[in-house]
């Protein structure tokens, strides 16, 4: 188990690396002497392999060749974004030119700032999210992951949802964890050997979303509540942050964000 | 307006000059809205000091021919000296590998976290500021401010102290007709305004198209007090007095005063509109 490389259920593949919490992201606190891993997910299904961003580009050199030794000639590639930004598409190009990618899935196309259009031109297929269409749909055919948009968000974010594992890919929320070293394990498996405290999460949390003490939270946290009951969820994936894996530590960390947005929004 | 290259800035052209040695760069998006094509505001900000010169956002990568060449006729055979993406989200700061390569001695300026674990090659080409920083370029000097009206946590404005004008990247998205379709949630005008200031524009300001724009491209404004955040604009405002603001999504405003009361309305309706069943008025909450 290391910070670039981690198999996280048998069909899951944990792909990244670390950062030190000196200053050098924006979503993050400065937190001397702590890392954080920033991550993005590889999926095998049966019928194709799918990632979940792709990481930033720093990590470039960790990703690409991981990511090339796993997916084989012929299997089917459907990249996913939660978010259409350098934290989550920043090897995008490069996995392609290595391991073609026949499918992208995205946000949206009503937001026109996204720009992939040199895939496009490259014949991958771009599946956006359809507004007008239900809070969540499919993605795959036959379908590999439940797809929905994300109330709880800055930018144009999607959450996705591996029925299968009970796994939440939940992007930049659920980011409020760090580890002790650049080598440390990126997950937590146990609430007794947890160091995340509400104080160490609300930092994390108020560091992204700037706003939270100017607003009303309330319908995020109704919002994150029903994500939660209407799934059973076991592990949460995030893009930066550790993995959080087993009941009890996805229970006690959605109780941690549940209490921040409480606290920290106005009343 | 010309130049000793014999370049003229004209009003139906980018790039334009909105104010001496402050140039005007556009590559609207282009979509098809119902029979009418229409376009979204995608600006850049050149500042052509007497001894420094300073690029604002970058556009999208696919707009980078476009932008060289606006470029190269308002360097007018200078160099750039600094690069200034006001945050690091795509349509502001995707250029920057390609803008670095074509300017080997241009350094990124401004809150430059992330762009090194974005883009690795940026490493030792970065200045960092805070707020309050200003730069220098003879002649005209950036002053980099709070941003207010923002999505990503590093986001910055800057105000320009010679000519009073307030850079304020996604802010202020300003924009008069546009479509009511659903699909689209982004700062719109139609084609032929493009380089027009807010003042040249025939049409009035539509509130609630900029209602469903802020709501949308500011997703968190459906949540925040506008009270609050509007107060700490109004704050920015009274302190710089901008006699122009330029946005990155919208026509150049160049009557703030008669805009601004707008883009308040705009706020409180993006709030107040937002669907939250049961929701205290804004002014009635206290923070925790």
């Amino acid at each position: 188990m290391n910070a670039r490389q981690h198999n996280l259920n048998g069909t899951i593949m944990r792909l990244g690396g670390s950062i030190a919490l000196d200053g050098q992201a924006s979503w993050a606190p400065i937190k001397p002497n702590l890392f954080q891993p920033v991550s993005c997910y590889l999926l095998k299904k049966p019928k194709a392999h799918v990632l979940i961003d792709t990481g930033v580009a720093c990590h470039q050199s960790n990703i690409v060749p991981a990511v090339t030794r796993e997916i084989k000639d012929g299997n089917y590639v459907i990249a996913c974004l939660t978010r259409s930004e350098p934290e989550c598409a920043g090897n995008l190009l490069a996995i392609h030119e290595n391991v073609p990618i026949n499918e992208l899935v995205t946000a949206t196309v009503a937001n026109p700032f996204d720009d992939y259009s040199s895939l496009v031109a490259q014949s991958v297929k771009l599946t956006t999210f359809p507004f007008g269409a239900p809070a969540s749909f499919t993605v795959g055919d036959p379908p590999v992951l439940e797809m929905f948009l994300a109330q709880f968000r800055m930018l144009l974010t999607v959450w996705f949802f591996d029925a299968e594992t009970g796994t939440l890919f939940s992007s930049d929320v659920f980011s409020h964890t760090d580890v002790l070293s650049p080598e440390a394990p990126p997950i937590i498996t146990s609430s007794t050997l947890d160091k995340t405290t509400y104080e160490s999460a609300r930092e994390h949390i108020l560091a992204k979303f700037w706003w939270i003490p100017k607003a009303d939270t309330a319908p995020l946290g109704d919002w994150v509540r029903k994500v939660f009951s209407a799934r059973r969820i076991e592990t949460i994936a995030p893009t930066h942050g550790c993995v959080l894996m087993g009941r009890d530590v996805v229970d006690r960390h959605l109780n941690l964000v549940l209490d921040v947005l409480e606290k920290e929004g106005l009343r | 307006m010309a130049d000793g290259q014999g370049h003229k800035y004209e009003r139906n052209t980018f790039p334009r000059e909105i104010a001496p040695n402050i140039f005007w760069f556009g590559n609207c998006l282009k979509i098809s809205v119902t029979a009418e094509i229409m376009h979204i505001h995608l600006n850049q900000f050149l500042l052509k000091g007497e001894e420094k010169t300073l690029l604002i956002d970058t556009g999208m990568p696919r707009h980078w021919d476009s932008l060289k060449a606006q470029l190269n006729i308002a360097l007018g055979g200078r160099s750039l000296d600094y690069l200034f993406p006001t945050h690091p989200e795509v349509p502001h700061c995707a250029n920057i590998p390609n803008i670095l390569d074509e300017y080997p001695s241009c350094s990124l300026i401004g809150d430059v976290r992330d762009y090194g674990l974005y883009y690795p090659e940026t490493r030792g080409r970065a200045l960092n500021v805070s707020i309050g920083d200003a730069v220098d370029l003879g002649g005209l000097k950036l002053r980099f401010v709070p941003a207010i009206l923002k999505d990503l946590p590093s986001s910055l404005w800057a105000f320009e102290e010679t000519h009073r004008i307030m850079f304020v990247a996604d802010g202020f998205a300003f924009l008069h007709a546009g479509s009511q379709n659903p699909m689209l949630d982004e700062p719109l005008h139609r084609p032929g305004e493009c380089t027009l200031t807010s003042t040249e524009l025939g049409s009035g300001v539509n509130v609630e198209l900029g209602n469903f724009i802020i709501r949308a491209a500011l997703h968190w404004s459906r949540f925040v007090d506008p009270d609050r955040l509007l107060k700490e604009m109004d704050e920015l405002i009274d302190e710089h007095k901008p006699s122009i603001i330029a946005s990155a999504h919208g026509n150049i405003i160049v009557d703030v005063d008669h805009v601004l009361p707008m883009i308040r309305d705009m706020h409180h309706k993006a709030y107040a509109d937002a669907g939250i069943p049961g929701r205290k008025p804004a002014a009635s909450r206290q923070s925790a």
